[in-house]
């Protein structure tokens, strides 16, 4: 009988370690395609169109050149439908071009999140909130592509699943799949160049944008710690890090923003005082992936907005809470 | 001419489905090299069956895509407040006339997106269905600006950088 029991114990055991081996090793693989996605964006030369489609929204082509000189990174890109922009960045400055209002903003820009860009620093927080999985291979814009699927622990966020090039590394389509199962959000490469020198894709830099007559135009923003006027967001879904806060404007209002992410997905929360004469229509709303939570907190107006699930904004909007701050 | 033209398309149309014979397929396909209307025929012809005969094939007609993507630029922009519900029970409050429309909408759509976005996930779910578009309801206050402003500084992966009209000042007149 204790030879049975020893020998079920270790079957147990070699079936457990087994499984946590090969689990490891998956994880660890698509853990590696994550970091090979993160540095292709970055280290890569490419020029490419991508069309970016949200549910309820239009379709929106873009062309997009990234090149590396030494160690600087340019990037010029282009909306091609619609009323015509282009951004061009150069490290961490961002120049956007807009023909109709002949301006031109210019930012300092530390965050990056653009497609084909993958977050920069909380690999460790995606492999805490979703299961990494290598797919199938598949094939994006000509190229063969290894199938990503990360698959949140949670219903605090969407599923995503990314296609990535298998000789570069690069990504060349993402989607945001709901809970059920319909796809939110997706942008994909329809055309790509990738790698060979910077020589390659100069030429697609050198357009002139703006001109002399064009107004340039500075972001207004200051900081802002939210406890300084009583404002605090104490129970935020498992895995969402602060990742800015600061005071800006948004059309003629001035609010506070205080941004969320875990490593996939952000959410922003938005503070402002209510306007005399505008009424605030509290609940929940939806444009594509983008879910968006709103009340009433007092004489102010909290609304929570991001790419994440109906569950996740609400639960971020109802953490916030206003406790008066008292002044020695 | 357009009458000219006409014909020819019924003619490339019985071309396509084979049932032509060889020295009219050849006049078909040399005025394919002269008019490039009957080049754009020929893809959507080809697009057409392609979609419908399978799950992998996409659509090169920009003539048709164009025609569909303005039908879609028609219907209504979608931003609806959700009445207010337990969380694990979000359901849209579909009215039966944009249901009528929705379903209009969907229909265009299976036809018109790569069927690479309706099969979202091959391994978890056999066929991802088209979001159906919710009953617009405009939601005051919540203006494209809010977003532009989020995802200035989100780190959304699938997601563009900001490219919205957000709140800036001038700081030097002319350059």
């Amino acid at each position: 009988m204790k030879t049975s029991v020893a020998w079920c114990t270790w079957l147990l055991w070699l079936s457990a370690s087994s499984a946590s081996v090969l689990a490891q090793q998956t994880s660890i693989d698509a853990t590696q395609w994550l970091k090979r996605i993160q540095q292709a964006a970055q280290k890569l030369n490419y020029s490419g169109t991508f069309v970016h489609m949200q549910h309820g929204g239009q379709p929106q082509t873009s062309r997009i050149t990234h090149v590396v000189d030494g160690n600087n990174q340019r990037e010029r890109l282009e909306i091609l439908d619609g009323a015509a922009l282009v951004v061009v960045r150069t490290n961490d400055q961002v120049k956007t071009y807009s023909p109709a209002t002949r301006t031109i903003q210019v930012e300092s820009r530390a965050v990056r999140g653009g497609f084909p860009s993958l977050l920069t620093d909380q690999l460790s927080s995606v492999a805490d909130q979703y299961d990494a999985r290598k797919g199938e291979l598949g094939r994006v814009a000509g190229l063969d592509c290894q199938i990503l699927t990360l698959e949140p622990r949670d219903q605090m966020r969407y599923r995503h699943k990314l296609w990535a090039d298998l000789s570069s590394g690069l990504l060349l389509k993402a989607q945001m799949i709901n809970e059920k199962d319909e796809v939110v959000e997706q942008i994909a490469f329809s055309q790509i160049d990738v790698g060979g020198p910077a020589d390659r894709y100069r030429s697609h830099l050198a357009k002139r944008d703006g001109g002399r007559d064009w107004r340039v135009t500075t972001p207004v923003t200051s900081p802002w710690r939210p406890a300084d006027s009583g404002w605090y967001i104490e129970n935020s879904p498992p895995g969402f890090n602060k990742i800015l806060e600061m005071r800006r404007g948004i059309g003629d209002v001035e609010v506070g923003q205080v941004v969320f992410s875990d490593g996939l997905a952000s959410v922003s929360v938005f503070l402002e005082p209510v306007r005399g004469g505008v009424r605030a229509h509290e609940g929940l709303s939806n444009q594509g992936a983008v879910n968006v939570y709103r009340r009433r907190i007092g004489d102010h107006l909290l609304t929570v907005l991001g790419e994440a699930p109906p569950a996740c904004v609400t639960r971020i909007g109802q953490a916030v809470e206003f406790k008066p701050v008292v002044r020695h | 001419m357009a009458q000219h033209l006409g014909e020819r398309d019924e003619r490339m149309s019985a071309f396509i489905d084979g049932e032509l014979e060889a020295a009219v397929a050849a006049r078909i396909l040399a005025d394919c090299r002269q008019h490039s209307r009957l080049m754009d025929d020929w893809a959507a012809y080809h697009c057409i069956g392609d979609v419908l005969r399978s799950d992998e094939m996409g659509c090169h007609s920009p003539r048709l895509i164009a025609a569909i993507v303005s039908r879609l630029e028609a219907e209504p922009f979608l931003v609806a407040p959700l009445a207010s519900a337990p969380l694990d029970g979000l359901r849209w409050r579909r009215p039966a006339s944009y249901a009528a429309a929705a379903a209009a909408v969907i229909a265009v759509g299976l036809v018109a997106l790569p069927q690479s976005l309706q099969r979202s996930d091959q391994v978890t779910a056999a066929v991802a269905p088209v979001a159906v578009p919710a009953p617009v309801l405009p939601l005051p206050g919540v203006s494209s600006e809010y977003i532009a402003a989020h995802r200035q500084y989100a780190r959304s992966v699938g997601v563009q950088a900001a490219i919205g009209q957000v709140s800036f000042s001038v700081t030097e007149p002319g350059r």
